[in-house]
């Protein structure tokens, strides 16, 4: 089966000489279509530049990152930026929903940003998938952490992208709200077909993946 | 208190950006601060020094004054100093006059005679000479060599059989250069010589003094005060003279005060909405940090303190920079003005020279002090809201606060689809307060700017050279009315014989491209008072000629009247400006009753005030009632001619224009002005303005800029997390600019519709009042569409610039760092 996402030889320092930080020293990984990741790792082994890396917002020192076989590095800036909301969505810890806009309108941001023609039916769709259809109006500062999280991951989903990549994205959340926010996360990914990386040191969500890959030191130490 | 300070210090570093731009705006206001008083007071006090320079510097002279009463008047309380002059003997030879003058020390100081060599005489046989006066008696001499002298004592009978005495030169003056054929020549001898010659019963002084307490008295007063001494003592009105250049110099109008004050209360007002607004703007994204000082166990007075202090030291830093910059600012400044404008008169080049020689006189170290305490002042005022705001803030709320504005707003209504318009204005629409007063200040520095274009752009100077001059030139008489010395300078007595008469009007319609003229005439009248029956008013009426008739009738403001109505000669027209000076207030349908001469009998007309006109200067030439030429005709015997428009043919205009003032040269009371001498006169007077007004604005302009600055900065500051995410999430590179500059636009757009929408109605209404008080002579309304299109075009480059600067700034940070902003 074809990776849908590959990286090669990927190598990314920081500093210099004596202070030098391997972020990810000559990592290669790939990920199956459909697959679901947990990368673990501690603190500062370098997870979260991998993630950036997957997620074009970084670019390595080098080596590779192939999403559907094409290196995402070959583009320019500003063809990076349009094959990241056409492919790639993102779930951050911190939720990073735009607070002068309301949950609707968080929600459908990619596609507005990429001039495309919002699919209302399935944005309704997906809000009362993930719950969240009792608030589209209002403003992402009046709603929970846990609620928020799912504007993120609505958000995420909306474009209908290739991969989703998140980082620690149930952190700070309690852990009620951790279960069902990966646990809904999950059933969408499986719904919709789609590819899930997740940055997690949580074990237990560890577990529910396919598959975890362990990060140390900028190398994957085990998958 | 040193914690205080030491956090006060330390956010200084951290808030670098707001501090400098607060600093500028804070160095700016500085500037304006100093700049304006020390300039608009330096020019005067220059103006004071060259006068008190140039000009004798007594208050009044007094003539014909007995000896007792010199001796009485040099006790008077009233009376600083006191100077005697007594004009002892004189000589003519040929076609000079040698006066022998005796004055003492003070008169010698007050009438600022000063020797070339030598000094003022002392003894008998002593004088003081020029070397004009020698040549004109045919003598050669220097100091010390004995010369002799013929004189006419001059005594109460007139002057006195010519003697002859041997005098020794003691000192030298310079000669005065003198015009004309009759030469006077001024030597001075001793008080014993004079006291030999004149009898002491037929001793006539003058005595020149000065007026005690006279630099805090408006010219009024001095006048009064010398009028009553003169009462006291009996000198007679016609042995009055005042030094009338110099108290005329010496006026300062108070609305010279008014003005400066009026425009530094718009400075610090402008300062005030700019530091408030930039402290106001940036603070709001300082609340965690005040927040978390305050969770430690600051507190409300310590956090007011710090903020405080903050803006303390930047002022402290700020106003100094200012102080040294508006020095110099101030003396490049009144260089340029007193050079560029000025005239060149004596006064003038003596400014300059006073200025070349000693520039610091320009300083003074009250202005600086007020500069001081006025910027600091400007600072604290700005600072009392914010201070307020960063100690309410309750630590929970700060500690949770995201960055994003804390609002009371839990639903957006929002769009559907979204793009990058909705997107921006989204942004824009968050914090409407913030949005509003950056737009606002900056609208207001625009408003301010097009009211002050609107006047300077209605100020004409062809428009208003046109006003007061209708053809290509105007001749007229000039008389002297005051002058008791001269009384055959007076209107009255020059009217006799009126050198604009037939034959000089035959004269000139001889010279080729002369094709018309227009004579307006001029009559002394006195209006019986109203308020008390004795009392008489002096006023004059001009008469209009037939062919102004339509002006005339198109410059009445009240009333219902034609020219054609007053040929019945029982109405007449009022100016408005009679308002002025008339004792009661006299309206349309009143009666005056005025008094003329005729054939040596004094006539008495009670005429109806018809209509209250405006009268532009061409016209009316600032009279105060006015009448048909044909009806003034018939109350005066005389030729009453006192203006004459002149038309001229266009293509022989210089030609003309030649030969008229080679004829006029000859004429000793005529004046000639053409209409491009006061079209080149108002350019440079609306240019003086205009410049000074423009760098005034521009200066202002500044101040505002900074806080555009502060808004453009802080705004994407603080979205720093914001942007990053949209562009994780997909927003090109290309897309981030064109948001940022729709936000510019929006303020560039949001302050040009304020500026416009209320400034050019403003500037409508200033241009009224300036009309209604004749401010600049404005005539007609023009829209400033050049300052417009600038104001436009300075306030798009600005935008452009500093949303390129800005985004530049942006690129610089990974978008990794962006995202991780806030964790």
């Amino acid at each position: 089966m074809k990776s849908i996402l590959e990286t090669r030889d990927l190598v990314k320092y920081y500093g210099t000489k004596e202070n030098i930080v391997k972020a990810i020293d000559h990592t290669s990984i790939q990920v199956q279509h459909g697959e679901f990741v947990a990368i673990v790792g501690r603190s500062g082994s370098g997870k979260s530049t991998l993630l950036h890396m997957l997620g074009g917002l970084d670019r390595p020192d080098s080596g590779e990152v192939l999403i559907e076989g094409k290196n995402i590095f070959n583009l320019k800036d500003e063809e990076l930026a349009i094959f990241r909301r056409r492919k790639i969505g993102f779930v951050f810890q911190n939720y990073n929903l735009i607070p002068s806009l309301n949950v609707w309108e968080n929600i459908v941001l990619p596609m507005g940003l990429d001039g495309k023609k919002i699919d209302k039916e399935y944005i309704q769709d997906l809000s009362e998938r993930i719950g969240i259809d009792d608030k589209l109006k209002s403003l992402p500062n009046t709603l929970s952490g846990g609620q928020q999280q799912r504007v993120a991951i609505a958000r995420a989903l909306a474009a209908q992208p290739a991969v989703i990549l998140t980082d620690e994205p149930t952190g700070n959340l309690d852990s009620k709200t951790e279960m069902e926010v990966i646990t809904l996360m999950k059933a969408c990914v499986m719904e919709y077909g789609q590819t899930l990386v997740m940055i997690t040191h949580d074990e237990t969500i560890a577990q529910m993946a396919d598959r975890i890959m362990v990060i140390e030191d900028g190398k994957v130490v085990d998958q | 208190m040193k914690l205080i300070n030491r956090t006060a210090i330390s956010n200084l570093r951290q808030n670098k950006g707001r501090n400098i731009l607060t600093g500028i705006a804070i160095f700016l206001t500085t500037i304006l601060l100093l700049v304006i008083p020390t300039v608009g007071f330096g020019i005067m006090d220059l103006e004071f020094v060259a006068v008190n320079k140039l000009y004798p510097t007594y208050h009044v002279m007094f003539r014909s004054v007995d000896e007792s009463t010199t001796e009485n008047l040099s006790v008077h309380a009233d009376i600083e100093r006191i100077g005697l002059r007594q004009d002892a003997a004189q000589t003519s030879v040929d076609n000079s006059t040698l006066l022998m003058i005796y004055m003492d020390q003070e008169a010698i100081a007050m009438n600022k005679l000063e020797l070339e060599s030598g000094r003022w005489p002392e003894k008998t046989d002593e004088i003081v000479v020029s070397q004009g006066s020698l040549e004109a008696l045919g003598i050669k001499g220097q100091i010390g060599d004995t010369i002799t002298m013929p004189y006419q004592a001059i005594l109460a009978d007139g002057l006195d059989y010519e003697k002859e005495a041997e005098f020794r030169i003691c000192g030298m003056v310079p000669t005065i250069e003198q015009d004309g054929e009759k030469k006077v020549y001024a030597s001075y001898i001793s008080r014993e010589f004079m006291e030999q010659l004149q009898p002491k019963n037929q001793r006539v002084y003058r005595v020149m003094f000065r007026i005690t307490g006279a630099d805090s008295m408006t010219r009024d007063r001095i006048e009064d005060t010398y009028e009553k001494i003169a009462e006291n003592f009996r000198i007679s009105e016609g042995n009055i003279v005042p030094n009338s250049s110099y108290l005329l110099a010496n006026y300062v109008d108070p609305a010279f005060y008014a003005g400066i004050i009026v425009v530094l209360l718009v400075v610090v007002f402008a300062g005030v909405i700019t530091i408030y607004s930039i402290y106001y703007i940036s603070l709001i994204y300082k609340v965690q940090e005040y927040g978390k000082l305050k969770a430690l166990g600051a507190t409300k007075r310590q956090i007011r303190q710090i903020v405080f202090r903050e803006g303390m030291f930047v002022a402290g830093i700020a106003i100094p920079i200012g102080l040294i910059l508006g020095s110099l600012c101030s003396v490049i400044a009144t260089q340029y003005l007193t050079t560029s404008f000025a005239s060149s008169n004596s006064i003038s080049e003596t400014i300059r020279k006073i200025l070349d020689d000693q520039p610091a006189m320009l300083f003074n170290p009250w202005i600086y002090l007020a500069a001081v305490v006025i910027a600091l002042a400007t600072v604290a005022i700005s600072l009392i809201r914010p201070m307020r705001i960063a100690a309410k803030i309750s630590p929970v709320e700060a500690m949770r606060y995201d960055g994003s504005l804390k609002t009371n707003k839990k639903m957006r209504k929002g769009h559907e689809e979204l793009n990058l318009i909705r997107l921006t204005s989204a942004n824009l629409s968050r914090n409407k307060k913030r949005t509003a007063i950056t737009i606002i200040t900056l609208g207001m520095t625009g408003i301010l700017f097009l009211v002050i274009s609107t006047v300077l752009s209605c100020a004409n100077p062809k428009e208003i050279a046109r006003e007061s001059v209708f053809d290509e030139l105007v001749i007229n008489v000039k008389s002297n009315d005051r002058d008791k010395m001269h009384p055959e300078q007076a209107w009255s007595e020059i009217s006799k014989n009126n050198p604009l008469n037939e034959s000089l009007e035959s004269k000139m319609m001889e010279i080729p491209g002369v094709e018309k003229i227009t004579k307006s005439s001029d009559m002394d009248i006195e209006i019986k008072n109203i308020v008390s029956e004795d009392g008489y008013l002096n006023s004059s009426i001009i008469g209009i000629p037939e062919e102004y008739g339509g002006r005339l009738n198109d410059s009445i403001v009240e009333g219902d009247c034609t020219y054609e109505d007053l040929l019945s000669g029982d109405k007449i027209i009022m100016d408005e400006s009679a308002f002025m000076y008339l004792p009661e207030t006299k309206t349309v349908g009143d009666k005056i009753r005025i008094l003329f001469k005729k054939g040596g009998a004094i006539v008495e007309k009670e005429l109806e005030i018809a209509a209250i006109a405006k009268m532009p200067e061409g016209l009316g030439h600032y009279f105060s009632f006015a009448l048909p030429e044909s009806v003034m005709d018939q109350f005066c015997d005389y030729n009453l001619n006192r203006y004459w428009s002149v038309a001229i043919d266009h293509g022989k205009l210089a030609e003309a224009e030649s030969k008229i003032r080679a004829l006029l040269s000859e004429e000793e009371y005529l004046n000639m002005h053409t209409y491009e001498e006061e079209v080149a006169n108002r350019q440079k007077n609306t240019d003086f303005t205009s410049q000074i007004c423009y760098v005034f604005m521009a200066v202002l302009g500044g101040v505002g800029i900074m806080n555009l600055i502060n808004t453009m900065i802080n705004s994407i500051y603080v979205r720093r997390r914001e942007l990053g995410i949209m562009q994780a999430i997909g927003l090109s590179e290309k897309q981030m600019v064109r948001m940022l500059q729709m936000e510019g636009l929006f303020y560039t757009v949001g302050t040009l519709v304020i500026s416009l929408g209320f400034g050019c109605p403003m500037g409508y209404a200033a241009y009224l009042y300036a009309l209604d008080s004749r401010m600049l002579d404005i005539v007609n309304y023009h829209f400033p569409l050049t300052q417009v299109l600038v104001l436009i075009l300075v306030v798009a480059l600005l935008q452009i610039l500093l949303t390129y600067l800005i985004i530049k700034n942006f690129r610089k940070q990974s978008m990794i760092d962006r995202i991780r902003f806030s964790e």
